[in-house]
């Protein structure tokens, strides 16, 4: 009975939260953003991103497991959203250098911090076309964490692309330093991933 | 041989005591005037709290500092708060003074203007006192009429004894006379006269004329209208000491959008000196196609007395992506220009702006109004970001920092991701950019030309809709 009171209790809540929020389309993100309001993948834009991907080359091996994960509370932004989450296990000549796939897999948690994360998609050419940019696409622009590293943070740019009869996704993610000023004889440590790259992520 | 060689060595000996004789008087001559006289050489810096704070030698003081507030000598509040966002540096040859503003409302700014003046001395002894400056009209101040009121030691207490304040006394610049400061001076020969203010070299300074020197009495008093007080034992500045100081009332100095100007426009100069950056910008044009960000960082260079501008030892080197590129930083370093390439957004971002802001908290303050970064973008477009209020662009960059939570990795990425979301949705990156940063207490410009022979600075119009372009003269 307990139990029930406090799942019901639990589910008002939400409910009243949800309720109170303003809504506004993905694309209404930007530098004012709305504390507290809900910003809603209202077209379901980033559902077609969700799923497992892998690219292969030799022994290196990346692959990258996304989910939708809906209305959460963005601690840093303060605002709710709807967005894309997920980690990844990144093998380099057979070492295995990253695996965070624990942490997606077999669901994903609020209290969780992942290594793929964010919601911002583009809908020009203008920025990062990566030369077959098409005009109208939709590519997901998320940031992309090197959990061996504070020194660095990542962007990952994805959009969908068929290869050789596969669904797969085209991605370009670069690396960029969070103190890019420093003195004359500094030591700037490469990340993991190395600082841009390219792939082709097949789907599972 | 013998007799001519004595009346030789006794010419050269009577020759050299002469030469030591006629140096004598020289040095005699060239001796500092003593720091109880009215009247001795000033220069004038504005500075970063930053810097200030790292400031081994007046650490102690700024410990009271960084509760910003002052209290009595019996620990109770005053009431007093200072305001770290703009400090006034005056620097003498016998001490550096540092002028915080205190925290005032409305009414009370209407009638005084009150400044907080901090003073170390050559020997690290520091001295402190509040200046009261009755307000004549907006940014006008009687300093005939000024109070100046004292504190002890190295603590923030105040002294409550029979004297009241009248220990300290002030007296106003007399500028018809030339006695004014040039703040932010730059690279160049300067002489910072207390008689003429004269400049040379680059006239890069920007003068202030009004201030006053603030006295403090001898032992036992003096000028002070209500008589003085005994010295306090240990005081090496007991029998008085006269400082020199200028009204912060925290608004930027009239001139630095001119000087802002000047300050790019002397970039392209090509004398011995100068840096002539177009041979630099033509090449970083020629990387705008590549697949990573290129930089240069420019740095001064002192040599026989006279100062250098040059590109720093890297020369022009490849970032690591295509969002990224390197700032050398350090006491010499004062500018960085980058690329910005095909497919990325033709506009400073919001680290760009932090970068601006570390430059300043880094760079050696003599060179801070030389600060600039530059931007060379795919489509032929120059813009360069010049700083026309540190405390603005401080305070607005840890507002924003503060505004998000997270690592600071996630707070950069973010930030950086929300200007880029308008820009993406933006037919006008200036007009975006300015509409979000116009207050950063930074300006930008484009250059007017490819041959950067002068700069356009860029405004928003009134409905914020448009840019409004002012040339440089």
């Amino acid at each position: 009975m307990k139990k029930n009171i406090l799942l019901i209790t639990c589910a008002f809540i939400s409910f009243m939260t949800e309720a109170q929020a303003p809504i506004f389309p993905l694309s209404d993100q930007g530098w004012d953003t709305i504390e507290n309001a809900y910003y809603k993948d209202t077209n379901n834009e980033l559902d077609s991103f969700v799923g497992t991907y892998i690219h292969t080359e030799g022994a290196t091996t990346f692959k990258i497991i996304l989910k939708k994960q809906e209305m959460f509370y963005n601690p840093v932004t303060s605002y709710y959203e709807d967005r894309i989450v997920g980690d990844y296990q990144f093998i380099k000549d057979g070492v295995e250098i990253v695996n965070a796939l624990d942490k997606i897999e077999p669901m994903i948690s609020d209290r969780v911090e992942h290594l793929l994360y964010g919601n911002w998609i583009l809908n020009k050419c203008t920025y990062m076309p990566d030369g077959d940019c098409i005009l109208g696409e939709k590519r997901l622009n998320i940031s992309l964490v090197d959990p061996n590293s504070e020194e660095h943070y990542g962007r990952l740019i994805i959009k969908h692309r068929l290869i050789n009869g596969q669904q797969a996704l085209k991605g370009l993610m670069f690396f960029s330093l969070v103190n890019p000023s420093g003195p004359p004889d500094r030591v700037i440590v490469e990340p993991d991933l190395t600082w841009q790259r390219r792939f082709i992520l097949i789907k599972q | 041989m013998l007799r001519k060689s004595y009346f030789y060595y006794a010419f050269v000996l009577l020759l050299t005591i002469a030469i030591i004789s006629i140096s004598s008087c020289e040095k005699d001559s060239l001796e500092p005037e003593p720091h109880d006289k009215i009247g001795h050489s000033l220069t004038g810096h504005v500075l970063s709290y930053n810097r200030l704070r790292n400031s081994t030698v007046i650490s102690g003081a700024l410990q009271e500092l960084t509760i910003n507030e002052l209290k009595s000598n019996n620990g109770t509040s005053l009431g007093i708060q200072i305001d770290t966002t703009r400090i006034q540096m005056l620097e003498s040859q016998f001490y550096k003074s540092y002028t915080f503003q205190i925290v005032q409302d409305s009414i009370e700014q209407e009638q005084f203007l009150k400044n907080y003046v901090l003073t170390v001395f050559n020997d690290s002894t520091i001295t402190q006192f509040t200046m009261d400056y009755p307000v004549l009209a907006p940014g006008v101040y009687d300093i005939t009429n000024a109070v100046a009121r004292n504190y002890s030691g190295s603590q923030l207490y105040q002294i409550q004894n029979d004297c009241g304040w009248a220990e300290l006394s002030s007296v106003e610049w007399n500028a018809d006379g030339g006695e004014c400061v040039e703040t932010n001076c730059n690279s160049g020969n300067h002489t910072y006269g207390q008689r003429g203010c004269t400049l040379s070299g680059s006239n890069r300074a920007s003068r202030t004329c009004t201030g006053a020197w603030v006295r403090r009495c001898s032992s036992g008093g003096g000028t002070g209208s209500g008589g003085g007080t005994d010295p306090e034992p240990g005081d090496p500045y007991a029998d008085g000491f006269i400082v020199g100081t200028s009204p912060n009332d925290g608004t930027i100095t009239q001139n630095v959008q001119k000087e802002n100007c000047k300050t790019l426009n002397d970039l392209t100069k090509t004398d011995s000196l100068s840096l002539n950056i177009k041979p630099f910008i033509d090449s970083l044009r020629l990387k705008t196609g590549e697949d990573k960000e290129y930089s240069i960082s420019f740095m001064k260079e002192q040599r026989f007395g006279e100062i250098y501008n040059k590109p720093d030892a890297e020369g022009i080197r490849a970032g690591t992506s295509r969002n990224e590129s390197y700032a050398t930083m350090g006491n010499l370093h004062y500018g960085q220009a980058h690329t910005h390439p095909a497919g990325t957004y033709a506009m400073f971002s919001w680290n760009d702006l932090r970068v601006l802001r570390d430059y300043y908290d880094e760079v050696n303050e003599n060179f801070s109004q030389d600060i600039f970064l530059m931007i060379v973008n795919d489509d032929g477009t120059v813009y360069a970001l010049k700083i026309n209020d540190y405390g603005k662009l401080n305070t607005e960059i840890n507002r924003d920092l503060n505004g998000v939570s997270g690592t600071e990795r996630k707070k950069i990425d973010k930030l950086n991701e929300k200007i880029q979301n308008d820009f993406s949705d933006s037919d006008n990156l200036e007009v975006t950019f300015l509409d979000k940063f116009k207050d950063y207490g930074a300006t930008l410009y484009e250059s007017a030309d490819q041959n950067l022979t002068n700069w356009n600075e860029l405004q928003l119009n009134e409905a914020g809709d448009q840019i409004i372009e002012r040339q440089c003269d």
